[in-house]
């Protein structure tokens, strides 16, 4: 045991009583009591042991490790959507027309009552067609029904208007500008070239005036 | 190892002589010379044979100090045993912030002293003559001289039976132990005061009870 000082105890006559308890019985703890803590001891270390083992096997720094290579795999996999990485380039082109999501086909608007039920006018978009239109543009050509020659008694009354657009015309005029202020300029381009094809003097608000022919 | 091996307190290192760190955690390192204090970090590092050295140091002196404060072997078996698990699961993170031995001590005196809150009376008179009968004389003395002897010790270890809980553990830790006033103050924590009172009542009972 480890040395003491000795003690600042004011009654050192004490050692006579040391001296004669040292001559009591030296009891020890049995050979099975030694065992039973000796067997504890050890049992204990081996515990530790094995919980550092499972600590170095579930060390945090796996789990970050982990998430880094999982980080690391996407990457890659998103790289690999790429044509070129992906070894896609010598797939056949994807035609562009083809890829193009189906349009709707509006439904022709009803002949004007003032018309008449035989008179078949230029298609003009019905209010609704021409709510989708921005989203599904069409050309217009797809859609044109080409009218009738005019009578001449028509013809005779229409000299007259022929500045002023009627209203299938202004129809398809207003479709036009939605397309532009869409940002739908080479549609919007077409449906005008259609525009005056069907009807080279058809009166052209001043901004549809100026526009190019598509090319 | 032998773990029945006698007391080697010859062995012990001298105060102070604590090892570096790196040395607790080798297996090189001088287990028998190495400090209580030092062996014991060592076993918290997992050196199994720092314990065994630390056990055989204390193990008699530990076990004597509970069975003579108790009265009674079954009870102090208990204690003994509870006492070294409490140091075995205090090994990770026990620090040398007191000598070994005073922690050690205070642990067992904590631990009788709820076992006589729990059990008052702790010893008959047949455990009383059973520990009595174990003691021998020695063979070189004469008969009157081995009557005299064993009158004597048989004297002592009743007087140190009858003393009162509190007078009987101190002058246990000062006979037994070698300790001084203020280390048997911080294991029983009494003030150093009550420590001395009860060492010199403990003394002039045990000198009476002789000199009857």
């Amino acid at each position: 045991m480890t040395a003491h000082p000795r003690p600042p105890y004011d009654e050192d006559d004490d050692l006579d009583l040391r001296a004669l308890y040292r001559t009591l019985p030296r009891t020890e703890p049995g050979p099975a009591l030694d065992a039973a803590i000796h067997g504890a001891a050890a049992r204990a270390l081996a515990a530790d042991r094995r919980v550092q083992r499972q600590h170095r096997l579930w060390h945090p720094g796996w789990g970050v490790a982990a998430s880094i290579v999982l980080t690391a795999c996407l990457f890659l996999l998103t790289d690999f959507q790429d044509p070129d990485v992906a070894g896609l380039a010598d797939a056949p082109p994807v035609n562009a027309e083809l890829a193009r999501p189906p349009q709707t086909v509006p439904r022709p608007a009803p002949p004007a009552p003032s018309e008449g039920g035989a008179a078949l006018r230029r298609y003009a978009p019905a209010p609704q067609a021409e709510r989708a239109a921005p989203m599904a543009p069409a050309p217009a050509q797809q859609f044109s029904v080409q009218p009738p020659a005019p009578s001449s008694a028509d013809q005779a009354a229409a000299e007259p208007e022929a500045a002023a657009p009627d209203d299938a015309t202004q129809a398809r005029i207003d479709h036009i500008l939605e397309l532009l202020q869409a940002g739908q300029r080479d549609e919007a381009l077409r449906a005008l070239q259609d525009l005056k094809n069907d009807d080279p003097d058809v009166a052209l608000p001043p901004e549809l005036q100026d526009l190019p022919a598509p090319e | 190892m032998n773990l029945a091996a006698p007391w080697p307190g010859a062995a012990t290192a001298p105060d102070g002589c604590a090892m570096a760190a790196e040395q607790i955690h080798s297996a090189a390192m001088d287990i028998p010379g190495a400090d209580d204090e030092t062996l014991m970090q060592a076993y918290g590092a997992g050196n199994l044979a720092a314990f065994e050295t630390l056990y055989q140091r204390h193990r008699a002196g530990l076990y004597r100090y509970l069975l003579r404060s108790t009265r009674n072997p079954h009870l102090a078996d208990d204690l003994f045993q509870e006492t070294w698990s409490r140091v075995i699961d205090a090994r990770a993170r026990w620090q040398p912030h007191a000598k070994f031995t005073t922690w050690l001590l205070q642990i067992a005196h904590n631990l009788a002293i709820d076992a006589y809150r729990r059990q008052p009376s702790q010893a008959g008179p047949q455990e009383t003559e059973a520990a009595l009968a174990t003691l021998a004389a020695a063979e070189h003395e004469q008969p009157e001289q081995q009557l005299s002897d064993f009158q004597t010790r048989r004297r002592l270890q009743r007087a140190i039976e009858r003393l009162p809980d509190e007078q009987r553990h101190a002058i246990l830790l000062r006979l037994e132990h070698d300790l001084s006033l203020e280390e048997i103050a911080d294991i029983t924590g009494a003030p150093r005061e009550t420590v001395k009172s009860r060492l010199r009542y403990a003394t002039q009972r045990i000198r009476e009870e002789l000199r009857a």
